[in-house]
């Protein structure tokens, strides 16, 4: 497509990836002002173009701070691409341009092609042709090295399983189209729904790989829990190797939730620390408490800091369920004192169970080796570019819907059709596939 | 002065419409055939309809067209194919009965004021004076009669030199036993026109008398169908078809004489259509397969003919016998008129514009088998469109085109002009992007207000589909208005356990319904296929919303419309293959332009540059 269609809001990240104190994510279209409105939460069609404006990315549903950012907006067609645009500058490194990004395409924009805006710049005559292809050249050089420079280092056969879904979901749809123009020689009906819910099944592993590559692109959550006193701030301060929570022998030290960023092997992890819970009527420490569940809710992980100088209490024992729901470790902190706690409890729950000291610095490696392991290694076959990520939750969003219209198979197909050009898309092929050719290819149709 | 303005060679499907739009379009006509008695002749099977079909058959209906009409009045049995399926791929298949259909064809044509008819063998056709906009035609008889005329519609089928073929026996035809037309090919290519050949195959016709119905499945038919609004309901009653299969033993028989097929012991041409092969070539592409499906249909009300669907075959008459003689049910069949395979001239079809016009010709026309189709509803539908043009050609007035976007038809001519064909092309629902918006049961809805607009649809047709786009309006108000479970009935309509009406057919697997129609009686003054039309819309809603936006993607694409390039020789960064295409094909818009093969993205970006740097010159 080399025209942008009405209402067709288009963003990407401008900056390369994780590199440089600032990140610029442009928008651009019809509703680039609109869609900025919502997450910068003002009236953006009022303010001057072309000058800098400072302001916060929220969630317009939830009100949750994104970033702090400095924003330009232009004014169709004096811009880069002859569209409105707005431009709006966020934090550097690995997550805030993320973030931003994330929140405008769940808010209307989607994301662009490669080169798209150079194209559309282009299309309403901003640019002449050698210049746009120009822009376009740079940008497929970008990306390109930066899958391979890129920090993390990345599995490139991601495509083995992309390949091998494309040729499933291509079955079931040439089966599909040959069944309704051959109604009378071919019935594939019913392999087409087995083949579906198989596929559908197989989608599972898919969704799993994507979270590994998801958390890779973002960081992994690592949230630190456990009740009051047990040296939550301590093993954050350990694993950061930075005194950045404050330390007190008293119980309820840490009332908000803390985030840092680090690196283990070049894995990205963020850390949270949480206030520690307990059955409480003190209004700040209510507030603290809902931000801690919250917190919880984001986690990919959960550390469960329990103190092993103390017998174990009930209020050790809620965190569990934490920890089913979201998988994890239980920390044995305080180990340098002697143990007063019965470990055959603990390890009924059947959670590895790993020993610490945050005060002197012992087995503060081991978690986040096992931490890393757990989330990235298990499932390192599948490694996305965001670009592919993008595309890949369509197709599963079209499988999906194919799934939910098992009964009307016009439907069944308008989705297969769908996912199997933008899986096409993540394979650089043509997208569209030349269904009249394949089925006569497979089947034995006709008089 | 013309004798004619407009002289359509051929009466088959494609002329049939063809004669009939334009006539009705009330410019004088005339329709030239070998053999008046042959007029809207079925030379194979005796069936009009089925996926893809049956669209085109609704399209041409509401544009004003035929074929529909005739089909209604013919039919010895209907159904409705993929009921559970979808109303996108949902399609009316019928079986007609031949001698019939050619009968109320010709009685259709004859019935049509500005129609003339004449029998004879056009063995030229020749530009007396040429023009862009007033050309006259010499249209030459056999015999040396003369007619001149300012628009000519070549719709000649399959016989253009053709050639009939059972095995190494071979025998100038049309088609069955026809005389075939031997001169026209050369006055065509005189005329600059580039021809290819392809050929195709029927099955034997046998007895119905000699075959055993208990060994196989019956087919009924179903009532209370029909293909046009304008027919009035049919009650009459229908014949059965019956089903069969091959065995192993028809295969052995089949693969001992491979080598008498035609296209094996001759030199005839090896293009024929792959969604029809002949058993032989099924032995061949299919060797896995342990049986194949065997239809056997009914020719008509008053004949023992059968049609014997799946042994379409141009082997020896004998081994045709031995092979039929295998499958249950057939053991003492008797053959009437044995299978052959048929080649013939046709026009590349990349010549022609989408209104059928030739490119380089202004005023001649083409439709139907000789632009690369097969089928009688693939010709028709060219027919039609033809037919409008040249009419509008004659009156000097701007041609008619329906998009890929719009219509089956519009699919059907864009993949003619555009891409071109390989091999005889079939019309299926796999090939329409927008699927979900172009169905059988909307067609008029999208093209009845074109055929007014054209003048072709008849008051009392445009009365129906006024009346049925108002009987939509008012049943989708009153969803909107009433309530139901904390929604509006609208959105209840949207669960798929709900229905509007009783009848219609609901999805696969749905068992407990709630029919809105049984507490809300006031729905029920409502026709059929207003209800089920109201059904699919708003269940479908969300869909056909988003197809909506891709239409509107393409529409864009064609709207960027390319000028005559001609003074440029040399376009700078065109692919090889896209400079050869724009050079050779001349698109309309950048829309076509990328859909011609081997056309890239990139090419249309170039291409786009170009056109807007000399604007600004
Ligand atoms: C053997 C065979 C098998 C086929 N199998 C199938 C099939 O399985 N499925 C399917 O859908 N379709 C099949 N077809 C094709 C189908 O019959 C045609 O696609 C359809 O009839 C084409 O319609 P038409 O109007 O283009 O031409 P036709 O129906 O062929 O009509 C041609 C008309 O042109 C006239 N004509 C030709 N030359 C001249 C001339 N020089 N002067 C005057 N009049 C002339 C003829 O008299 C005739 O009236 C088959 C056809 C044949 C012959
Ligand atoms: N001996 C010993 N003391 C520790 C260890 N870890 C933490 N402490 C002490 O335990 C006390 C509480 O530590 P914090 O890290 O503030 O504990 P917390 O879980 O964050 O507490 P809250 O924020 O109040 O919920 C401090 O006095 C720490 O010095 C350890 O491994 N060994
Ligand atoms: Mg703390």
């Amino acid at each position: 497509m080399i025209v942008s269609p009405d209402e067709d809001t288009i963003s990407a990240i401008s900056t390369p990836i994780g590199i440089g104190a600032m990140g610029i994510v442009r928008v651009s279209g019809p509703r680039a002002l609109a869609i900025g409105a919502r997450v910068l939460g003002k009236n953006l069609s009022k303010l001057e173009a072309k000058k800098a404006f400072y302001g916060f990315v929220r969630n317009p549903e939830t009100g949750n701070l994104i970033d702090e950012v400095v924003f330009l907006i232009y004014h169709a067609p004096n811009s880069y691409t002859g569209e409105d645009m707005l431009e709006i500058f966020t934090h550097g490194g690995l997550v805030a341009p993320r973030e931003v990004l994330g929140v405008l395409l769940r808010n209307g924009a989607r994301l662009a092609e490669r080169g798209e805006f150079a194209r559309r710049g282009f299309l309403n005559n901003k640019m002449d042709l050698v210049k746009a292809q120009g822009i376009i050249d740079v940008v497929d050089a970008r990306s390109q090295k930066a899958l391979f420079t890129s920090v993390y280092r990345l599995k490139g056969e991601a495509s083995e399983t992309v390949v091998s879904l494309k040729k499933k979901l291509e079955h079931i749809l040439i089966s599909l189209e040959a069944t309704v123009d051959f109604p009378e020689e071919v019935d594939e009906e019913e392999k087409v729904v087995t083949d579906l819910y198989r596929v559908a099944k197989e989608m599972e592993t898919l969704l799993k790989g994507m979270e590994t590559s998801r958390r890779l692109r973002q960081g992994l959550k690592v949230v630190i829990i456990g009740k009051t006193n047990v040296g939550k701030s301590s093993l954050y301060n350990a694993l950061l190797q930075e005194e950045r929570a404050i330390v007190t022998p008293f119980p309820g030290t840490t009332r908000d939730v803390l985030e840092s960023q680090l690196e283990y092997e070049g894995y990205p992890v963020l850390i949270y620390d949480t206030a520690g819970i307990r059955t409480s009527s003190d209004e700040i420490e209510t507030i603290s408490i809902s931000r801690t569940r919250q917190a919880v809710k984001g986690a990919d992980l959960v550390l469960l800091v329990i103190d092993g100088s103390i017998p174990l209490e009930e209020e050790d024992e809620e965190f569990f369920y934490d920890l089913k729901e979201k998988g994890g470790l239980v920390i044995l902190n305080k180990i340098d004192l002697p143990e007063k706690i019965d470990r055959k409890i603990i390890l009924s729950y059947g959670f590895p169970l790993m020993e610490t000291s945050a005060l002197k610095g012992w087995g503060i490696e081991n978690i986040l080796k096992k931490v890393v392991e757990m989330a990235f290694l298990s499932n390192i076959d599948l490694m996305l570019t965001d670009r592919e990520a993008n595309y890949l939750e369509e197709v599963l969003k079209h499988i999906r819907g194919a799934v939910e219209n098992l009964n009307t198979l016009d439907i069944v197909g308008h989705h297969l059709r769908e996912g199997v050009s933008q899986l096409r898309k993540i394979l650089g092929e043509e997208p569209i596939l030349n269904l009249t050719e394949e089925i006569f290819k497979n089947f034995c149709v006709g008089k | 002065m013309v004798d004619y303005p407009i002289i359509v060679i051929g009466g088959g499907h494609a002329g049939i419409e063809a004669a009939l739009a334009s006539a009705r379009l009330k410019v004088p006509t005339l329709l030239i055939a070998i053999n008046l008695d042959n007029v809207g002749w079925t030379p194979c099977n005796p069936a009009i309809g089925g996926p893809g079909k049956a669209q085109l058959v609704k399209e041409i209906d509401a544009l004003g067209g035929e074929m529909a009409l005739l089909t209604d009045k013919t039919f010895t049995q209907i159904r409705m194919l993929n009921t559970s399926r979808g109303p996108a791929v949902r399609s009316l298949r019928s079986q007609i009965d031949r001698i019939l259909y050619h009968r109320e064809a010709k009685n259709a044509l004859e019935r049509t004021p500005q129609l003339s008819l004449l029998q004879g063998e056009v063995v030229d056709t020749s530009l007396v004076k040429k023009g862009r906009k007033k050309p006259i035609f010499r249209v030459t008889l056999r015999d040396g009669r003369n007619y001149l005329s300012q628009a000519v519609v070549l719709a000649t089928g399959t016989y253009l030199k053709g050639v009939g073929r059972i095995s190494s026996y071979s025998y100038p035809s049309g088609r069955g036993m026809e005389p075939p037309a031997n001169y026209l090919s050369d006055s065509l290519r005189k005329l600059g026109l580039k021809l290819r050949r392809f050929n195709t195959g029927t099955t034997p016709r046998i007895d119905g008398r000699t075959i055993d119905r208990e060994e196989m499945a019956i087919q009924p038919g179903e009532a209370g169908l029909k293909f046009s609004s304008l027919s009035p309901p049919v009650t009459r009653e229908q014949l059965p078809s019956y089903l069969t299969y091959t065995t192993l033993e028809t295969h052995q028989v089949v693969r001992d004489h491979l080598h008498l097929t035609a296209s094996r012991s001759t030199d005839m041409v090896k293009v024929g259509p792959r969604y029809c092969p002949s058993i032989e070539e099924k032995m061949v592409w299919f060797p896995e397969k342990e049986r194949h499906p065997v239809f056997l249909e009914p020719e008509g009300f008053t004949t023992v003919e059968y049609y014997v669907q799946g042994m379409n075959i141009s082997l020896p008459a004998e081994i045709q016998l031995k092979i039929l003689r295998t499958v249950p049910g057939m053991k003492k069949v008797e053959i009437i008129r044995p299978g052959y395979a048929i080649d013939y001239d046709l026009l590349d079809s990349l010549q022609l514009q989408p209104t059928l016009m030739v490119k380089n010709v202004p005023g001649f026309f083409a439709a139907g088998q000789v632009n690369g189709t097969t089928g009688y509803e693939e010709a028709a539908a060219q027919g039609i469109i033809a037919g409008i043009n040249s009419a509008l050609f004659v009156m000097g007035e701007e041609g008619f085109a329906l998009k890929r976007d719009e219509a089956y038809i519009g699919v059907l001519v864009d993949d003619l002009t555009t891409k071109g064909v390989e091999e005889p092309y079939r019309m299926l629902t796999s090939r329409v992007e927008y699927r979900l918006s172009l169905r059988q049961d909307n067609a008029d809805l999208r093209l009845t207000p074109l055929g007014r607009k054209l003048r072709l649809v008849s008051d009392e047709r445009y009365k129906l589909y006024a009346k049925k786009v108002k009987e939509i309006e008012e049943i989708i108000a009153f969803l909107k208005g009433k309530r139901k479970k904390e929604t509006s009935l609208y959105d209840y309509l949207k669960r798929p356990e709900v229905s509007l009406w009783k009848g219609g057919y609901s999805p696969a697997g749905v068992k407990e319904r709630d029919i809105l129609a049984i507490s809300f009686t006031e729905l029920l003054k409502y026709s059929p296929e207003v209800l089920e039309e109201v059904n699919t819309r708003v269940k479908y809603e969300g869909y056909i919303s988003r197809e909506n936006k891709r239409m509107a993607d393409f529409r864009e694409m064609e709207n960027l419309l390319i000028p005559d390039l001609s003074e440029d020789t040399v376009i700078q960064g065109l692919s090889s293959l896209g400079a050869a295409m724009l050079k050779s094909r001349k698109p309309k818009s950048i829309g076509e332009f990328l859909r011609m093969p081997g056309v890239s993205p990139q090419d249309g970006l170039v291409l786009l540059d170009r056109i807007r740097k000399r604007k600004q010159l």
